[in-house]
């Protein structure tokens, strides 16, 4: 009875349930500086970690590649000298056949260098063989012909590449500088240190000797790069970077965006894509009710030609349509299956951000007007009053969507990749976008098609 | 109380336009109330004001979509309990961070106090000074199924434990309240 009412519990449970602290003054400040502090981007990170993140992966491709152009550049250019270098300079080297033609002992160079090259290793027992070979070469061959240099050169720079462009006598060049590399890398030769000064006195002499050859130099390096370029692409970066326009039409606005796109190969099938796109989006929606009417200003026809001016206030008035142009960042991660060589589909989502955002209302809106028109007969003037429906345009200065950030879009697309030149590829991918979550909630219908263009390295 | 009114007004209409200066208003008018929510459930009260900011945070940012009917009174009721709900979850959320405090539950003894008639008037700091003294896991049980009115299922699957515990906790806290509560008395009154 007396009891059930003040039982503790009961009576606890009663006091707690609005009980409330009076405010502290300085909170409000002290909560705001902790939501700086705390998420000092908020609404704008993902926007930031998308730019950051592309940012970051552009430079890490810019670096690799300039690293994998210095790491060719270097053992070419220190193998060259040794060519010339004196025989005295070898020791240790009796294994090796005497009667081995300059050539041969060129490519040996060649081959070192080039296995340097090709694995990105600076293998500095290769070198040395390299130009070990070279030296013994120069014993026999001090005084050859340029055009035995020639075949030397040509040698070091089809041995990467397989072979096909080379001739027949190259390939066995190749073949032979090879296996007496392989050979020779049991047999610890040259002394390291030794040979640098002697390799700057002679750059002297060898240098001449390849001005004369230099066309033909200049073709053979031509090759070489494309090679490299090949050896690069196979040993392959996983990422692709490319960028992108993209037409696109709601079911009342044609629309345009661009942006940059990447790719991660996860395995040769299936690769990760996404990027950063600029969209404009226009769409409209048409409310219910409005389909009578030409919704243009219908006037009497004995109005025509006549000096006219309004003067009644609007009888009623009614919404027909609206209309948003976006102004959006859309970010797409999507899942790409490879089909085949060149046709691939892709399914994903978008995060869309809502910069800017414009409404127009069209209303249509039955006035009565008065006229003041000239009868072209008695030349008097006469007032007519009759109704007009007027279709009205109004920007509505309210933006629901402005600023908001969304799980925004299902992308689906299919694509074709046709490769251009040796690293561009073109891709053309039809889409279609579907409004989720909140977006496919609004007055508006936002789902939209088009073709992607993008040319991606 | 027509003050009042016109504050809800103002906040219906901030909301409907997603006017961010109407945060103020919502963060001063409902602070005291949240952190009364959370000093329940958090000894320290830095931790308490921790859970509250976030818990306004969160509210901040979804509260433009906020679906009320439009009548002030409706509006001010649900408001109130949808910031409520944010803030027990947040600091569930913060308990569960923690999992010692949720795994350490402290063994007291199994006195049987039964029913305790309150004498006095209560006062919310006295009781709150109570309610710290029981384990964290007890007071959470306590608040959620005697205060914030969820039944030992919810109550479970918002802890990751047992029904059993649900209802055990509950019954060891009530017990050990009591028993607090008696002592308390007994201490005020000079009898010990």
């Amino acid at each position: 009875m007396e009891q059930s009412n003040k039982e503790l519990i009961k009576e606890i449970a009663d006091l707690f349930e609005d009980y409330e602290e009076s405010y502290v003054p300085g909170e409000w400040e002290a909560f705001q500086k902790h939501r700086k502090k705390k998420y000092p981007f908020f609404s704008q990170w993902i926007k930031v970690a998308a730019v950051l993140f592309l940012i970051a992966s552009v430079l890490l491709f810019n670096l690799k590649d300039l690293n994998e152009k210095k790491a060719a550049g270097v053992p070419v250019a220190k193998n060259k000298p040794a060519v010339s270098l004196p025989p005295d300079a070898v020791q240790g080297n009796t294994a090796i056949e005497k009667d081995k033609p300059a050539a041969q002992a060129k490519d040996q160079t060649a081959a070192g260098s080039l296995a340097t090259h090709a694995t990105g290793q600076p293998s500095a027992k290769a070198f040395n063989e390299g130009r070990v070979y070279a030296q013994q070469g120069d014993e026999r061959a001090a005084d050859r012909k340029p055009a035995g240099a020639l075949t030397a050169e040509s040698n070091q720079v089809t041995a990467p590449a397989a072979g096909p462009a080379g001739i027949p006598a190259k390939d066995q060049a190749v073949t032979q500088a090879k296996d007496q590399a392989l050979a020779q890398a049991k047999v610890d030769t040259a002394p390291a240190a030794r040979p640098v000064q002697q390799t700057a006195k002679k750059d002297t002499v060898a240098l001449p000797e390849k001005r004369k050859i230099s066309t033909a130099e200049f073709m053979l390096a031509e090759t070489r790069k494309a090679g490299t370029r090949e050896v690069k692409k196979e040993s392959g970066s996983k990422w692709d970077f490319g960028v992108q326009v993209m037409p696109t039409a709601t079911r009342t606005n044609v629309n345009f965006g661009g942006g940059l796109v990447t790719a991660y190969h996860i395995s040769n099938k299936f690769s990760l894509s996404s990027g950063i796109s600029l969209l404009q989006l226009g769409s409209g929606e048409n409310t219910p009710g409005a389909a009578s009417g030409n919704g243009r200003v219908q006037s009497s026809p004995n109005a025509a030609g006549a000096n006219y001016s309004f003067s009644s206030a609007a009888a009623s008035r009614q919404l027909r349509s609206v209309d948003a142009t976006l102004k959006a960042i859309d970010i797409p991660l999507g899942l790409v299956y490879k089909v085949n060589k060149h046709y691939y589909t892709s399914a994903g989502v978008s995060y869309f951000n809502v910069l800017s955002e414009r409404r127009n209302n069209t209303y249509s809106q039955i006035q009565s007007v008065s006229r003041t028109a000239t009868d072209p007969a008695t030349g008097q003037n006469v007032v007519l009053r009759t109704l007009e429906t007027q279709e009205v345009d109004e920007s509505v200065p309210d933006q629901p969507l402005k600023g908001n950030s969304y799980l925004g879009f299902f992308n689906f697309s299919i694509g074709r990749r046709q490769n251009i030149f040796k690293q561009y590829n073109i891709q053309i991918e039809p889409f279609i976008k579907v409004p989720i979550g909140k977006l496919s909630t609004q007055d508006l219908n936002l789902m939209n098609s088009g073709v992607k263009f993008q040319l991606s390295f | 109380m027509d003050k009042k009114d016109t504050m809800f007004r103002e906040i219906i209409a901030g909301l409907s336009v997603r006017d961010e200066r109407i945060q103020e208003r919502i963060y001063v008018h409902y602070w005291g109330y949240l952190m009364g929510i959370s000093t329940r459930y958090f000894k320290d009260r830095n931790i308490a004001k921790e859970v509250v900011n976030d818990s306004f945070m969160k509210a901040f940012k979804t509260m433009y979509d906020f679906r009320h009917g439009g009548d002030l009174l409706e509006f001010q009721k649900t408001f109130k309990s949808w910031l409520s709900t944010i803030t027990v979850r947040t600091a569930l959320d913060k308990i569960r961070a923690n999992k010692t405090a949720l795994t350490y539950v402290e063994e007291y003894d199994e006195v049987e106090t039964g029913h305790v008639d309150v004498e006095q008037k209560l006062f919310a700091e006295d009781i709150l000074k109570l309610l710290n003294e029981l384990p964290d896991l007890h007071r959470a049980v306590f608040n959620l199924y005697e205060i914030e009115g969820f039944s030992h299922d919810d109550i479970a699957s918002m802890l990751n434990i047992p029904v059993s515990s649900s209802r055990t906790y509950l019954t060891r806290a009530k017990q050990k309240l009591r028993d607090l509560y008696k002592k308390s008395i007994k201490i005020t009154d000079g009898t010990i």
